[in-house]
């Protein structure tokens, strides 16, 4: 009788805390193997693809770099325009604010540079240069477009306000 | 003969004795029984779990080390790449492509119409074109191709004036998604 006491209040609550420890094991080495697969496919991966990894990385940097890069970013629309016969009248830069940051603390934060132009050209010229601009290696977003002839006198030439966005990647 | 009569005898007397002694046997079975209750609990609840829980401290300890099994180096590249390339799609996924604004514009306007103002908004998708028809009659078969243009969702005419003999107009067209979408 007294063994059977035993064995519901203290045995069978025992066991019962063994089966909950011995589940933990396992759950913690089921954790552990796969954590381990990660490790070695990781390491793995960045032994085979190094060079790979790290041209894309430098191809994605020229994309979204680490900073606004300013003068890159004039050098460049400085460029599309000389290449499609588009004159500059001016070039401003806004930084507007760093975007919400994401719920994966792995991600950078990121923010753009807000770009306003006003140019003059043809119209078949400034066509090509939007060609350019959608196209570039950074990535540049139209946000609005104006077009118009302050002079008449110049035959097809037109002006044009531009507003775009550029972006990059906040360290 | 005489054997086989010792030995029922025998079994008589063994079989009285195991009747004498049964309450002793089971006192020690119990016995024997309660003391292995006993072991049974200070074995599971001091020396298995405590095993046990010795087990799960080594494997989160073993875990807590695998991190350093990936070089820094290694660590770095991916977590910036991975930072890079996640931060490069969500943008990639709002990229404007702006080459068949104009081409679209061209299809749909008439050589009797011309612009002197085109405003564009991509945010609001809103086109906002002033210019002259050279009657309107032009300016309503110019309407007529807005309206039948899919990638022009909607077109209001906001004014129209006949000004020495052409007709001045301005129209806002709201501009289908597609148009700025990859085609």
């Amino acid at each position: 009788m007294s063994a059977l006491i035993i064995y519901v209040a203290l045995v069978k609550p025992e066991y019962n805390k063994i089966q909950d420890l011995r589940g933990r094991v396992k759950s913690s080495s089921d954790f552990y193997n796969a954590q381990a697969q990660a490790v070695d496919y990781v390491n793995n991966l960045y032994a085979k693809n190094k060079i790979d990894i790290e041209q894309t990385q430098k191809d994605l940097v020229l994309a979204l770099p680490d900073q606004e890069e300013v003068a890159n970013v004039v050098f460049q629309i400085q460029r599309i325009s000389a290449l499609n016969n588009i004159s500059i009248d001016s070039v401003n830069l806004d930084r507007l604010p760093i975007q919400q940051k994401s719920t994966n603390s792995l991600i950078k934060n990121h923010s753009a540079l807000r770009i306003s132009m006003k140019l003059a050209g043809s119209y078949e010229s400034f066509k090509e240069l939007l060609k350019f601009l959608e196209s570039n290696v950074r990535i540049i977003n139209l946000g609005t477009l104006r077009v118009y002839q302050a002079n008449e006198l110049e035959k097809g030439i037109f002006n044009y306000e531009l507003v775009v966005d550029t972006y990059y990647q906040v360290k | 003969m005489p054997q086989y009569s010792q030995n029922v005898s025998d079994q008589i007397m063994k079989s009285g004795s195991t009747g004498s002694g049964l309450p002793w046997r089971l006192l020690v079975f119990s016995f024997v029984i309660f003391f292995l209750s006993i072991l049974t609990y200070f074995a599971l609840g001091f020396g298995y779990s405590g095993y046990l829980e010795s087990r799960i401290v080594a494997k989160d300890q073993e875990i807590k080390d695998l991190a350093k099994n990936i070089s820094p180096e290694s660590q770095n590249v991916f977590v910036d790449f991975y930072s890079r390339l996640s931060n490069y799609k969500n943008i990639f996924e709002k990229h404007i492509y702006n080459v068949k604004i104009f081409p679209t514009l061209e299809k749909i306007t008439l050589p009797s119409v011309y612009y002197t103002n085109v405003d564009l908004n991509v945010a609001s998708r809103t086109m906002v074109l002033s210019g002259s028809a050279s009657d309107f009659e032009s300016l309503s078969r110019q309407l007529y191709l807005y309206d039948r243009e899919p990638m022009v969702e909607v077109y209001i005419l906001n004014q129209s004036r006949m000004v020495e003999g052409l007709v001045n107009f301005r129209v806002t067209l709201i501009l289908s998604p597609k148009l700025f979408e990859k085609s």
